[in-house]
């Protein structure tokens, strides 16, 4: 553990991770505010690939490699939903 | 050479939170769901890209991390844009409203309810139905002598 990388750590725990956290409120604010039901859905598909950036600034921060595998499942579980979600919009009576 | 890696990795989340925002702020402030369904297959696919990226360059001594990640920019840059498409083209389908000040509307009239699909054009979709009722299948033949009848 040298200093660049002790620096690079705190620049993700406090500096990323809040700048991402906007990003996250301004997509809540259209997941509950949103006209139709499809604009919930694409609020929830951003929603998750924030998800993704913040679990990987979390990987660098506390220095695990594994959090990397996370943000992969989570990529292909917010794919799933968003099939899932289209496919129950046009079929839907 | 830490510094130059870690250095990259710091502009790299930067400017993946930057596309973060961006898309954040088009999904907010856009007038129609087309639109923000626009800004956020593009911007936040650049910036979960650029957030991989950045995971790759921290972990350098790590090559199966490398690996991952490039599994991970693959299975993105391949997926949102199928999931943007399926959910445009069913509220489309469902007829959710296209912005008012939208200058022309190719899609109008083309989706058929029967079969969930949809046609290149309004004329030819008449002419499949109209086939269609030939063999006797089709349930609606809004037959439209004026628009057929041109040539």
């Amino acid at each position: 553990m040298n200093d660049y990388q002790e620096v690079l750590q705190l620049f993700m725990i406090y500096v990323i991770l809040p700048l991402l956290t906007i990003g996250l409120l301004l997509t809540l604010w259209r997941l509950v505010r949103g006209p139709t039901f499809a604009d919930r859905v694409v609020a929830l598909d951003k929603l998750s690939v924030i998800a993704i950036g913040i679990i990987l600034a979390y990987a660098i921060g506390l220095d695990r490699p594994v959090y990397v595998d996370i943000a992969l499942i989570v990529a292909m579980l917010s794919f799933l939903t968003t099939v899932g979600f289209g496919y129950y919009i046009e079929r839907r009576v | 050479m830490e510094l130059l890696l870690f250095g990259l990795a710091a502009l790299l989340m930067l400017l993946s939170t930057f596309f973060f925002i961006v898309s954040g702020i088009g999904l907010v402030r856009m007038p129609d769901l087309y639109m923000r369904m626009s800004a956020t297959s593009k911007a936040a696919t650049l910036g979960a890209a650029c957030a991989f990226l950045a995971g790759a360059l921290y972990f350098y001594d790590n090559p199966s991390v490398a690996l991952r990640v490039f599994a991970g920019i693959l299975f993105i840059f391949a997926t949102a844009p199928i999931g943007a498409h399926m959910i445009g083209r069913a509220s489309y389908a469902r007829g959710v409203a296209v912005w008012e000040g939208a200058v022309i509307d190719e899609m109008k009239d083309c989706y058929d309810r029967s079969t969930y699909s949809f046609h290149s054009s309004p004329q030819q979709h008449q002419t499949a139905s109209a086939t269609s009722a030939e063999s006797g299948t089709a349930n609606q033949a809004p037959t439209a002598p004026s628009r057929q009848a041109t040539p």
